[in-house]
């Protein structure tokens, strides 16, 4: 699977975690629009009961007053005319509650509005009655009332406030419905919100797993690559020891087997010579007039030692090279010692050395604090000493060696640098000094070209790299880096 | 004083003719005069040496270079310190060889010196002439027969 494809999917599913998010935000959103309805509802309810209730005792009012009519009719007593007073007082308040409880609604300010003019026609008959009880005209009230003017008013009046009591009733159901519906399609909406939304987490979910699953697999194979990786590694590693030893048999057997012919040639050149020499003295002896005397005498004197001597000395050197090719191989071969060292101990016990060199040279070599490495103790002063010996050897002309030794550490690594402010080296030929009878810059220092050759061969077998940064004329400093700990790896195969 | 005049044979194994001549002219140069049998490989050196008329006639002195064609010499001096009568026979082992485990080996195998052959001619021939004077000296334990 790929880094985007994976990266498509977590959006996805983040995408649907929001979406889920947003439905819960709607559905809560709308429980809390369908309480306030409901709220609204309730209130609506009180409304309508209330109106009922005001129009029922408006009606009472008048019915109140008629019975104080009907017992002033029957007793002749006045002290009923208050009660009418009161009920018409109450009468009127209780109408223009109720006008101003439906004012909202037109149809029934309309119908309330119109009570008003039936009441005081009821209330002017209860009144005429009265003047006319107060007037002794007992008779005359009674026929009045016999006419039933007040009774029709009375019915009109309960058929009117009725039909006020019944519309609002039917504005209730209306309404109720209406709330019902609302808040049944609310429900249907929560209830499919809610779903959607646990199906948007669900699907999330189960992407969300299917990528934990795959970043477990490919942690799985990760792993199982890292091992493979390891593995390889360590063949890949194996096989080149394996070449790297056969090159130090090789170098070892070949500069060996190189030994016994020079033996040979030095040997039968000297004896040549011993031969030269007797034939010198027997030419000396010669008869100066002896034909062909001067061929041999040069041949004697001059020839045979030139050509010897160039033997002997292409020998010397080769024999030279050939225990330098030895040294190498044997170092090569030696059995690593890891320790504990002290790098400034080490440092200081190298100044010693050269104590001589640099009071003769007036040369200075500073060691700074550095450090401790665990590592082959003889290998390293080999090669330390080998830098230190060679920042002393090539000097700038007219500048005194000054030589200085730090090193700094990093992760896993100590990098030790062999500082100096000698004649430095060319560009060009930093690869180059590193290789075996390979020098740099003027060749008036004696030496064969191997110092460094066996610097880098011994670092790499400690298991680090030496670098060289210089230029010409500004002086040479060399880097070693090398594990703070020699890997295990190493010193084992040569236990081995 | 037996000196020089001490018969014991001298069986070179060398299978570099220069060096054996080289060796043979100092040795001679030291003033030893005992017979030097020449061998050029591991093979004819083991061949002569078990002969029953070499082997059963007293102690020989032994120079063994240890880099032969065939065989390494540190096996033929095992072989020589293996029989009981070989065995009192002096080896010295004189090799271009001058590696410490090699050195270690040969003495441990009961080789009595060893000697590297120095390239630079002036300490080779010294060596030899010094190894002849110490031949015309040393005593070899007489034979059993």
């Amino acid at each position: 699977m790929t880094q985007s494809a994976s990266l498509q999917r977590l959006r996805g599913s983040t995408l649907l975690l929001l979406g889920g998010l947003v439905l819960l935000i709607l559905v809560a959103g709308g429980a809390g629009f369908a309480l306030s309805r409901d709220r609204a509802y309730n209130q609506l309810v009180i409304h309508t009961l209330e109106v009922q209730e005001v129009a029922t005792a408006t009606l009472g009012a008048v019915v109140d007053a008629e019975a104080a009519q009907r017992g002033y009719l029957l007793t002749g007593e006045p002290g009923f005319v208050p009660q009418v007073d009161r009920a018409r007082r109450d009468a009127a308040a209780l109408l223009s509650r109720l006008e101003a409880l439906v004012a909202d609604n037109p149809a029934q300010a309309a119908a309330a509005r119109s009570l008003g003019p039936r009441l005081r026609e009821r209330f002017a008959v209860f009144d005429q009655t009265f003047a006319l009880m107060a007037a002794d005209r007992r008779g005359d009230a009674i026929g009045i009332v016999r006419q039933g003017r007040g009774t029709e008013l009375m019915r009109l009046l309960r058929a009117d406030i009725a039909r006020i009591i019944a519309v609002e009733e039917q504005l209730l159901h209306a309404r109720r419905a209406a709330a019902e519906r609302s808040a049944l399609a609310l429900l249907a909406l929560t209830v499919a919100g809610l779903v959607l939304a646990a199906l948007l987490t669900l699907f999330a979910i189960r992407s969300l797993t299917a990528r934990t699953r795959e970043a477990d697999a490919a942690r799985a194979t990760v792993q199982e690559l890292n091992v493979g990786l390891e593995a390889t590694v360590a063949e890949r590693t194996a096989d080149l020891r394996l070449a790297n030893d056969e090159i130090q048999r090789f170098a070892y057997i070949v500069s060996h087997d190189l030994r016994s012919p020079l033996v040979n040639i030095m040997g039968f050149t000297s004896e040549l010579q011993a031969v030269q020499r007797d034939l010198s003295g027997f030419v000396a002896a010669v008869p100066p007039d002896t034909a062909g005397l001067d061929a041999a005498r040069t041949a004697a004197a001059e020839d045979f030692p030139e050509a010897l001597g160039f033997i002997h000395a292409s020998t010397a050197k080769m024999d030279r090279l050939i225990n330098a090719i030895l040294a190498l191989s044997r170092q090569g071969r030696r059995v690593l010692d890891p320790e504990q060292i002290d790098l400034t101990a080490l440092a200081e016990g190298i100044g010693d050395t050269v104590r001589h060199q640099l009071e003769e040279g007036e040369a200075t070599l500073t060691v700074e604090p550095m450090p401790t490495i665990v590592t082959d103790r003889v290998a390293l002063e080999q090669v330390v000493a080998n830098l230190v010996e060679n920042a002393l050897k090539y000097t700038a002309a007219g500048r005194p060696a000054a030589v200085r030794i730090s090193a700094t550490e990093r992760p896993g690594f100590v990098d030790i640098s062999v500082a100096d402010n000698g004649r430095g080296i060319d560009t060009r030929d930093h690869e180059r000094v590193f290789d075996l009878f390979r020098r740099s810059g003027a060749q008036d220092r004696p030496g064969e070209g191997i110092g460094l050759a066996n610097v880098r061969a011994t670092i790499r077998r400690l298991g680090g790299t030496v670098t060289l940064k210089s230029e010409l004329g500004n002086g040479a400093t060399f880097v070693i880096a090398l594990p703070k700990v020699l890997p295990a790896t190493i010193s084992q195969k040569d236990a081995a | 004083m037996k000196g020089t005049q001490n018969p014991v044979t001298i069986v070179m194994v060398e299978d570099d003719a220069g060096h054996a001549r080289l060796i043979e002219k100092n040795v001679r140069r030291a003033g030893v005069c005992n017979e030097i049998v020449h061998l050029e490989n591991g093979g004819a050196a083991l061949s002569y040496l078990f002969e029953p008329a070499v082997r059963d006639n007293g102690p020989v002195l032994i120079l063994l270079d240890l880099n032969l064609p065939d065989m390494s010499g540190v096996d033929i001096l095992a072989r020589i310190k293996e029989d009981e009568r070989l065995r009192r026979s002096p080896v010295i082992v004189l090799t271009t060889t001058d590696d410490k485990r090699e050195i270690q080996r040969c003495y441990d195998l009961g080789a009595n010196v060893y000697i590297t052959k120095p390239v630079d001619y002036d300490q080779f021939a010294n060596a030899i002439r010094q190894l002849g004077l110490f031949l015309s000296v040393m005593q070899v334990p007489e034979s059993a027969a």
